[in-house]
């Protein structure tokens, strides 16, 4: 009886229903790779969750080891080599 | 795979060895040399990059690749017109930020998180370079993003969680009294740990604050395709910057 009482409210506040959920997971499940490459028909949301913010975590991450990289590749002094050059113009 | 990338790799090395021997008179000149250079080798060296991410990915996100990339170049430029001299802190805050309005852009404001990402960068008062930068290259003024139209959604919140709450201590009074089996709990635990992962996506996505959980999750599966081409193209590029200008480490 509470989970009937429970649900009803559940629809009155618009909360996500369960066809949603599914597709949506299903969705995230194919974008990230991790779950991708394992069984797939077996994955609970919390999982996906976590692997999703896990993977949001490492792509920002990524972004900003590479923005290291580039930034320590323009501060080269090599300033002779018509390659340096070319690369500094090209991206300031 | 890999022996395709070494033939992007040697291409370009060949346009470049071309290019200085044919224009090396103009830059020998005091004449502004590097405008030549901009104007001889971007637009081939931007074909090439794009050409050989075209290869081995071969799918619709190519064309977003491609208009990142050009957005990108664009706001480091205007970064560098706005201040000849930085240090190397200031510049790598100079290429994450563009890397991010350029991503931003490619979807024209039609998603949350775009929206949100343009806007916390214009209002960050301490960097007027990037008001700049996001007004270029987004081609219009960006305000604080408004909350307002969340306003509704706001109370309806509120009155939610004031609905579970009180169900949730209804329940836990009925289930002392009633003594009900595990599954009960493992629901009510699941559903915690559910609760308070979609906290930490919505902390990890801009402008995950104000979004419910279906909005939030179709938000998240845009962004994290915007993300992974933001990154393909910065690896792509760096690759190729440092095959071409090998990082001396004279400290070893």
């Amino acid at each position: 009886m509470s989970s009937r009482r429970s649900r009803s409210r559940q629809s009155g506040v618009s909360r996500i229903s369960d066809d949603q959920i599914a597709d949506l997971v299903s969705k995230l499940q194919q974008l990230i790779p991790e779950i991708r490459n394992r069984r797939s028909d077996k994955v609970s949301a919390s999982k996906v969750l976590q692997e999703t913010c896990n993977y949001i975590r490492n792509l920002h991450r990524e972004v900003d080891d590479l923005s290291d990289r580039l930034s320590e590749l323009l501060e080269s002094t090599d300033s002779d080599s018509a390659q340096a050059a070319i690369i500094r113009s090209l991206l300031m | 795979m890999v022996a395709r990338y070494f033939l992007y790799q040697r291409s370009l090395k060949r346009v470049l060895d071309r290019s200085i021997r044919v224009v090396p008179d103009l830059y020998r000149k005091d004449s502004d040399p590097h405008l030549v250079w901009i104007a001889f080798l971007q637009p081939r060296i931007l074909r090439l990059i794009v050409t050989s991410m075209k290869e081995r990915m071969p799918n619709s996100s190519a064309l977003m690749k491609q208009e990142f990339l050009k957005k990108w170049i664009k706001g480091l430029q205007i970064y560098s017109n706005f201040k000849k001299e930085m240090t190397i802190f200031e510049r790598k805050k100079a290429i994450k930020l563009s890397a991010d309005v350029a991503i931003a852009s490619t979807r024209n404001a039609s998603t949350h998180w775009s929206r949100a990402l343009m806007s916390d960068v214009s209002t960050d008062d301490a960097n007027d370079a990037a008001k700049i930068v996001v007004e270029q290259i987004s081609g219009r003024k960006v305000e604080k993003y408004s909350r307002s139209s969340s306003s509704s959604k706001d109370l309806v919140i509120t009155c939610s969680n004031k609905i579970l709450r009180r169900s949730r201590v209804a329940s836990r009074r009925r289930r002392i009294n009633r003594g009900v089996g595990t599954s009960v709990k493992a629901c009510s635990i699941a559903k915690k740990v559910v609760k308070n992962r979609t906290r930490v996506l919505k902390s990890l996505v801009p402008g995950g604050q104000e979004m419910d959980g279906v909005c939030l999750i179709k938000e998240t599966l845009d962004y994290i395709a915007s993300l992974r081409v933001q990154v393909d193209v910065m690896r792509h590029l760096a690759a190729a910057a440092e095959r071409l200008d090998p990082p001396q480490r004279s400290i070893l």
